[in-house]
């Protein structure tokens, strides 16, 4: 078992996670509530990684990130050091892979709240970020812990856009994915066997919590 | 200078109605306004324009000194800058906040104590004790209203828009909670806007009234006389009087006129500036009803009449009658049974004159 791998996992997926929450509410809730003649081109652009293949999504990453591009270049600056194959780098790569992931549960479930509770608030004198905290955030709370599990859940399993933004570097960005990849590669189908067991188990349980929590209805 | 809430603005819908309204309500005083009108006609349209929920194409809304609106400058003050208080007609309320979490929600920039305080003061208000931790889904419908009254004022908007607050209650309910909301709103003094289709709140809660029909207001007066005195035979028929029928003028003696409605003739006030024909609106609450038939049906607008039809409508009852014209009684269900109507029958019908309103016609 490559634990070291399975951690670097977890720190990514968990990373992610909190990326996109920070990124991916601002961008639901305005995709929930905007009415933008141009909303539909940024709703498609969010959906692509969902039929993109991860190599083609990885390999624009690759070259964005790239020391060649002027993105790439500028990021060098900020950062200190390249980003393709380093954890910042995969980071990037899977919040922008994971991005419908939860950007998509956020969006309908801020979209399901009842556009009258959101004017009862306006007319209660409440600006969008109170409303926003106060209601729309406690009464789409299944929707946004959706998102945040299975954007946790698909990083943890990704391996296309990994392993062309990441490479397979032990410590730094060999995710359990490519570490079960490589154990197959070598033939030892025992480490991969207890490897994809064990990410079939953390994936399993986490989507059985989601959906039984998502039954409980805090605010009928 | 006196403040008031100044409008005059046209709301257009895609492949629908065009909704106007200009009027001007002084604010100063806590005097209740009823926008009167049936459904569809644009009430809600045009208090949801007032409150800054929905953008008026054209024209303008202002509030004193303050432009809340003006089309043609593009300038739109959101629901937030304009300080007023909104009950929407299924409540809204914030279904993860307590009773106390709602009342308390409008409330910022104040200290927690003087938060407290005012949430208390509102809860004994509306008769809200022992509920405050409850969940709106845990109250009833009246308790539900209250709670979103108290929401509304808790602030102490400048102004209060109701829509139909009432509309969603059982009948006892809605009776009760009219009278008490007609105190809360004077112990409060905050003028208000009330929408309602309702004959009976405009009446109990409105001081003035304002009449719209056709995606326009068509009539502006106080409620009881706006009610017996419509403008216009189309008016008549929206704010639900029965009967409405072409008459032709005979006579005029001592402020009275006599008319010839159909085959019969009827004494009605003189409202001057008759001409040969006018519209007769008789309300059917000034219409009674008796079992004898003997006697002359000429004085005093008696009536011989053949029942037509009844329509039981809760505790009284709509008789359709044939008197020469049609005409409609509103009797009490005790009085029909007591009288044991039934229909085909020829009863006397008895048409109070001053329950019949001339609308001249030009």
């Amino acid at each position: 078992m490559d634990w070291q791998a399975l951690a670097l996992s977890l720190k990514l997926s968990f990373c992610t996670m909190v990326v996109l929450v920070v990124l991916g509410m601002p961008l639901a809730a305005w995709l929930a509530f905007s009415k933008r003649r141009w909303k539909p081109i940024v709703e498609a652009i969010v959906a692509l990684p969902l039929v993109l293949p991860p190599t083609v999504l990885g390999f624009y990453v690759l070259m964005a990130l790239g020391p060649s591009s002027p993105l790439g270049a500028c990021c060098e600056r900020i950062f200190g050091h390249r980003l393709p194959f380093t954890f910042s780098g995969l980071l990037i790569a899977s919040v922008l892979y994971s991005l419908p992931f939860a950007v998509q549960p956020f969006s309908a479930a801020f979209a399901s709240v009842d556009p009258r509770i959101l004017e009862a608030s306006a007319c209660s004198g409440a600006g969008p970020l109170k409303t926003f905290f106060r209601l729309i955030l406690p009464l789409s709370w299944a929707g946004v812990l959706t998102g945040l599990v299975l954007s946790f859940a698909h990083t943890l399993g990704e391996f296309g856009v990994v392993l062309m933004v990441g490479g397979n570097i032990p410590g730094a960005t060999r995710t359990v994915s490519i570490a079960i990849y490589d154990q197959v590669q070598s033939m030892d189908y025992g480490a991969a066997a207890r490897t994809s067991a064990l990410l079939l188990g953390v994936s399993f349980t986490v989507l059985v919590l989601t959906y039984s929590l998502r039954k409980v209805r805090l605010f009928p | 200078m006196s403040r008031s809430l100044d409008c005059d603005f046209e709301c257009r819908f895609k492949q629908g109605p065009v909704i106007r309204a200009a009027f001007a309500l002084p604010t100063e005083e806590a005097s209740v306004t009823v926008l009167f009108g049936p459904s569809g006609c644009g009430k809600t349209t045009v208090l949801r324009c007032l409150a800054g929920l929905e953008k008026p194409d054209t024209g303008f809304i202002r509030f004193g000194e303050e432009s809340w609106c003006e089309a043609a400058t593009q300038v739109h003050q959101p629901p937030q800058r304009r300080t007023l208080g909104f009950v929407f007609q299924d409540y809204a309320l914030f279904p993860n906040l307590s009773v106390a979490g709602n009342l308390a929600y409008p409330l910022v920039g104040i200290s927690k104590d003087e938060r407290h305080r005012r949430v208390s003061a509102m809860i004994a208000l509306l008769k809200l004790e022992g509920l405050e931790h409850r969940r709106p889904v845990e109250l009833s419908g009246g308790q539900q209203q209250r709670v979103a009254l108290g929401r509304a004022l808790i602030h102490r908007p400048r102004l209060l828009l109701m829509d139909e607050p009432l509309s969603a209650l059982d009948r006892p309910s809605q009776e009760s909670l009219r009278r008490e909301l007609r105190g809360i709103l004077r112990e409060m003094g905050i003028p208000a806007l009330l929408v309602t289709h309702d004959r009976n709140e405009a009446l109990m809660l409105g001081d003035r009234l304002l009449l719209m029909q056709d995606g326009g207001i068509q009539q502006d007066g106080l409620p009881a006389e706006v009610f017996t005195r419509p403008r216009t035979p189309e008016l008549a028929q929206a704010l639900g009087i029965g009967t409405v029928v072409r008459v032709r003028i005979l006579s005029r003696e001592n402020g009275l006129v006599r008319v010839a409605a159909g085959s019969v003739e009827l004494l009605a006030p003189d409202p001057g500036g008759l001409g040969e024909y006018a519209h007769a609106c008789i309300r059917g609450e000034g219409v009674a009803v008796e079992r004898e038939v003997h006697g002359d049906p000429t004085t005093r607008n008696r009536l011989r009449a053949k029942i037509v039809g009844m329509e039981p409508q809760g505790a009284l009852v709509r008789l359709h009658l044939d008197c020469g014209f049609s005409l409609e009684a509103l009797v009490t269900a005790w009085a029909c049974e007591d009288l044991n109507l039934r229909e085909g029958e020829t009863v006397m019908a008895m048409v109070k004159a001053t329950a019949i309103h001339l609308i001249p016609v030009w």
